[in-house]
């Protein structure tokens, strides 16, 4: 280390004025990360697809590789120095790592490529023109699917709320009964939490019939309410593991019971928020019933794919720009709800 | 009247929160105990209403025996003992008198509390203990825009309307400034006095022990150290429990005022 | 029953007898209108009811639903624990392929929105960026927020790159939800942003730096940890939503759910469902494991500055008065809900 002024040169010799180093990471464990940068090369070899090669002449013997898996190394070893460099933990410094590798893998796996676009923007250029030019008289013939789309998201909003607002006192440890419970609950949610709305839509229109039986809002709903009752009951237990414990105690010490003290001590606390997932959930109905239209659930989803399927673009692009404003109107409300009870 | 005998109480992390204790505190009684900060004053205040379960001896309140097991038992006895906290505990974003029924829990069908329909005596008897403490004009407002002291006296309407016979106070003015301590106390004392309800109330304050108690009890590391009518807690004997000299902060500095 | 040396405290004479006349201090107030709540729940109650009239839903299906749920159920079951020869074994390597190129497809996504959504929420900040580029961002993600996915891939994507599983379908449903990400990380982002400690801002700016070094030494420290939650948090949505697109033939789990429920092939149906839940769970464990991490500390970040210990102390807000109480929705979970 270089000192610079007297002062310092001449403080140096005592043992209290010496500057402590930036802490260090562990070489080998840098090492190590460098080999797994290598194991996963071999592995991004060993599954590529494309057949481009990377030729590195040597002068006596040229070497070939794998051109993107190199390209991955080479971006994983430079990653590696650069952290070590700046002196970076080795978590954080796997942390870059594991997240270059599954970008890495994700971006081969979607077959991530933007040199196409140029030659098929032709494919693209129709639809968009289309879209600039809506018919709009077409708008007010689907009103009635409308009306289906917005009950839907109505109905769903509301009994969804109710049905995870309740699930949300079983599963938070602070209002359940007891811990079995909260946890049964909480497993129980994260199922339903991981099957999405398009699968809930699938699964109801084959239990109970689709658009072709004229039971397609009916698993609407039913899928709708699913998607509800996941996001609502763990947002809201989420929100109720976050409550004041001191009115909780309160109502304890006064003997009230477990469904009294949930009612009037947890209740009005977390009020506020379980009225903002409400809405946002029901801001969230009114996209998803558009989109489940497509696996037949009734509303204007529906029309949507029907015009769809028969290349009517203008129709589409009407009931799209629709959406739009409906969903933007729909935001400007529950803004207005939001500032409105809170 | 409330029977310690030989009560332990160990919490679940191992930490002996009470060690042996016997007392006999009879009805209607103002009981101050005092001690320093982590003395056990809590944990002897909470296990008479079960919210500490004792894991040795025996407790009577009344002629019950208290079973922290039995969650039954505990809110038939919980019912009959109303608690007040130093954080006041009310639900902010409601009105006060909704807070104050609160208290009125234990004799209300659950129905009737999950649709806030109360019985029209269980609100005469809110309001009359709101009448009690002096605040019924705030009775719609929400208890999130009263002051401290304000919020203190809801508390302990909402433990009025309880009709106990015993009244926990775990440190109640410990977040007020003195002349409205001072208040609190005195309303305290005011609805012990008129109502003969049996006190128990947890103390940093020597001078509003002084002021207010019949009888001290002082505690270190969860035992009683001391116990004895309000003129025997002399500063030497304070100094004892405390095992170390009084200073400036254990009293209230500033002079209660007439309102 | 007064004792005869009462120890009630200084100046405390005679409390029992009031020593004033009645005011209005001592009156019961009057009972405030709850005609509003009322007529709100009344308005509640009278959409809900033209709701469910107006989706014209058939009460008579929910009769037969327990009875298909339990036949149904068992198909599947069956199909989950049936031996696995070949053909089974194909079935699940199929699902997890499939669920896979989803995760793939939700990676993909979320790295394009994430990349869009840093500088764009910096914009959208009204404490870093000038008042006319602030309202015209602004605008801007609220459109895009109001967009939902398909409309992106059904538009633009999937004529762009191309349909099908393993082809261009499953670019196309990245592409998708990468822009439809942006709208919402950009804004959850911007809201961090604003409520990053002024303290920090104040002195790097009273020391001299420019606009750049305030934003990399004061805001980047406070807000990384919360934008790589927020980035996570959109991962995991984005897997759910990358099923739609796949259903509109952007290759994923979507593709493979509506050809098996086309096929109404129960066992099928079951492995599925049962390959989607158990990698959603585990990406979601994961996802929360890190976050967890990176929020609350721990080495991952360890030059991140200090982690935000509470949602609470969220910058100086006009209502910091003790008394009233903020919003108790904490901002994670606003985020959590990927809104
Ligand atoms: N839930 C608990 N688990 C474990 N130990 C506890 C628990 N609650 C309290 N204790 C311990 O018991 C001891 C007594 O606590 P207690 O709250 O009764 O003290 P205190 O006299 O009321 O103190 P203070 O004046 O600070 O309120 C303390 O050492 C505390 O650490
Ligand atoms: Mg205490």
């Amino acid at each position: 280390m270089v000192t610079t002024s007297t002062a310092e040169r001449r403080a140096a010799p005592q043992a209290a004025t010496v500057r402590p180093e930036p802490p260090r990471p562990s070489g080998l464990v840098y090492l190590g990360l460098a080999g797994l940068a290598v194991l996963a090369f071999i592995v991004f070899w060993v599954i590529q697809e494309s057949g481009d090669v990377l030729l590195i002449p040597l002068g006596f013997v040229t070497l070939w590789a794998p051109l993107n898996p190199v390209i991955g190394l080479v971006v994983m070893l430079v990653a590696l120095a650069v952290c070590f460099k700046a002196r970076i933990g080795t978590m954080a410094a796997f942390g870059a790592l594991a997240f270059i590798m599954m970008s890495y893998w994700a971006g081969a796996t979607v077959g991530f490529t933007l040199l196409e676009i140029p030659e098929r923007w032709s494919n693209v250029e129709p639809r968009l023109m289309a879209f600039l030019d809506p018919n709009w008289s077409y708008i007010w013939t689907v009103r009635d699917q409308w009306l289906i789309t917005i009950s839907m998201a109505v109905v769903a909003t509301l009994v969804g709320c109710a049905i995870g607002l309740v699930l949300a006192m079983y599963a938070s440890p602070v209002s359940s009964p007891n811990k079995g419970t909260s946890q049964t609950i909480k497993a129980v949610n994260s199922v339903i939490r991981s099957i999405p709305d398009v699968g809930w839509a699938l699964l109801f229109v084959a239990f109970i019939g689709g658009t072709a039986h004229g039971l397609g809002p009916m698993a609407g709903i039913l899928a709708l309410l699913m998607f509800n009752i996941g996001i609502v009951a763990k947002l809201t237990s989420e929100t109720i593991d976050a409550v004041n414990p001191g009115p909780v105690e309160a109502a304890d010490a006064s003997g009230a019971t477990l469904t009294q003290r949930n009612r009037l001590a947890i209740l009005p606390q977390v009020l506020p928020g379980f009225v903002s997932y409400g809405l946002y959930v029901f801001e969230l109905n009114i996209r998803a019933s558009a989109a489940l239209g497509i696996v037949g659930v009734g509303g204007i989803g529906s029309a949507m794919m029907l015009q769809l399927n028969r290349f009517q673009f203008e129709n589409v692009a009407a009931i799209l720009i629709a959406l739009i404003v409906v969903v933007l109107l729909v935001d400007m409300f529950s803004m207005y709800i939001r500032r409105k009870l809170l | 009247m409330i029977t310690f005998e030989n009560i332990d109480v160990v919490y679940p992390n191992g930490f002996k929160g009470l060690s042996n204790v016997n007392l006999q505190i009879n009805k209607g009684e103002f009981v101050a105990i005092v001690g320093l900060s982590g003395a056990g004053k809590s944990t002897l205040i909470r296990t008479v209403n079960g919210l500490v379960p004792f894991t040795s001896g025996t407790l009577t309140v009344g002629d019950v025996v208290v079973d922290p097991r039995s969650k039954a038992k505990l809110r038939r006895l919980r019912s009959r003992v109303g608690m007040i906290f130093q954080s006041f505990n009310l639900v902010t974003r409601v009105s006060v008198l909704n807070n104050v029924l609160v208290g009125r829990s234990a004799d209300t069908p659950t129905w009737r509390s999950l649709l806030g329909w109360y019985r029209a005596e269980d609100k005469e008897l809110a309001f009359q203990s709101l009448e009690r403490v002096g605040i019924v004009d705030k009775a719609y407002m929400r208890a999130a825009s009263l002051s401290g002291g304000q919020q203190q006296r809801v508390a302990i309407a909402r433990v009025l309307a309880q009709d106990p016979e015993v009244i926990l106070a775990d440190e109640p003015v410990a977040s007020l400034d003195p002349p409205t301590a001072h208040k609190v106390m005195r309303d305290l004392r005011r609805i012990q006095q008129e109502l003969g309800i049996t006190t128990i109330v947890n103390m940093h304050h020597l001078d509003l022990a002084r002021s207010y108690a019949d009888r001290v009890i002082g505690m270190r590391a969860g035992e009683v150290v001391f116990d004895g009518p309000v003129e025997e807690a002399t500063d030497e004997v304070i100094e004892q429990v405390y095992q170390r000299s009084l200073t400036a902060e254990d009293i209230v500095t500033a002079e209660a005022t007439q309102e | 029953m007064s004792t005869p040396n009462l120890n009630a405290g200084p100046g405390s004479t005679s409390q029992t007898k009031p020593r004033f006349a009645e005011d209005a201090l001592d009156r019961r107030p009057v009972r405030p209108s709850k005609l509003r709540y009322n007529l709100g729940m009344l308005a509640v109650g009278i959409i809900f009811i033209a709701a469910v009239s107006g989706a014209g839903m058939d009460f008579g299906a929910l009769l037969n639903l327990p009875a298909s749920i339990i036949q149904y159920g068992q198909l599947m079951a069956a199909g989950v624990f049936q031996a696995p020869d070949a053909t089974v074994a194909g079935y699940w390597t199929q699902s997890f392929d499939a669920m896979f190129e989803s995760v793939a497809i939700a990676w993909v996504g979320t790295m394009v929105g994430a990349l869009f959504s840093l500088p764009l929420g910096f914009l959208a900040a009204r404490n870093m960026s000038p008042l006319p580029v602030y309202i015209v961002v602004r605008f801007v993600l609220s459109v895009i927020r109001a967009v939902p996915e398909i409309i992106f891939a059904i538009a633009i994507m999937l004529p762009l790159f191309g349909f099908g599983s393993g082809g261009g379908g499953a670019l196309a449903g990245a592409m998708a939800l990468g822009v439809s990400s942006i709208g919402t990380l950009s804004k959850l982002i911007s809201e961090a942003i604003e409520a990053v400690d002024g303290g920090p801002l104040e002195s790097s700016r009273a020391s001299g730096s420019n606009q750049m070094q305030m934003i990399r030494w004061a805001v980047m420290p406070q807000v990384m940890p919360e934008v790589i939650a927020i980035w996570l948090y959109r991962f995991e949505v984005n897997i759910r939503a990358s099923a739609i697109l796949g259903v509109l033939g952007a290759g994923g789990i979507g593709a493979l759910l509506s050809t098996v429920f086309g096929a109404r092939e129960w066992d099928r149906i079951g492995i599925v469902l049962v390959v989607i839940i158990v990698v959603t769970m585990l990406v979601d464990q994961i996802s929360a494991f890190i976050r967890h991490r990176v929020i609350h500390g721990g080495d991952l970040r360890s030059d991140g500055g200090e982690p935000q210990e509470d949602d609470d102390d969220a910058g100086p807000s006009p209502e910091n008065d003790p008394r009233v109480e903020t919003d108790p929705a904490p901002q994670e979970n606003r985020a959590a809900a990927g809104l």
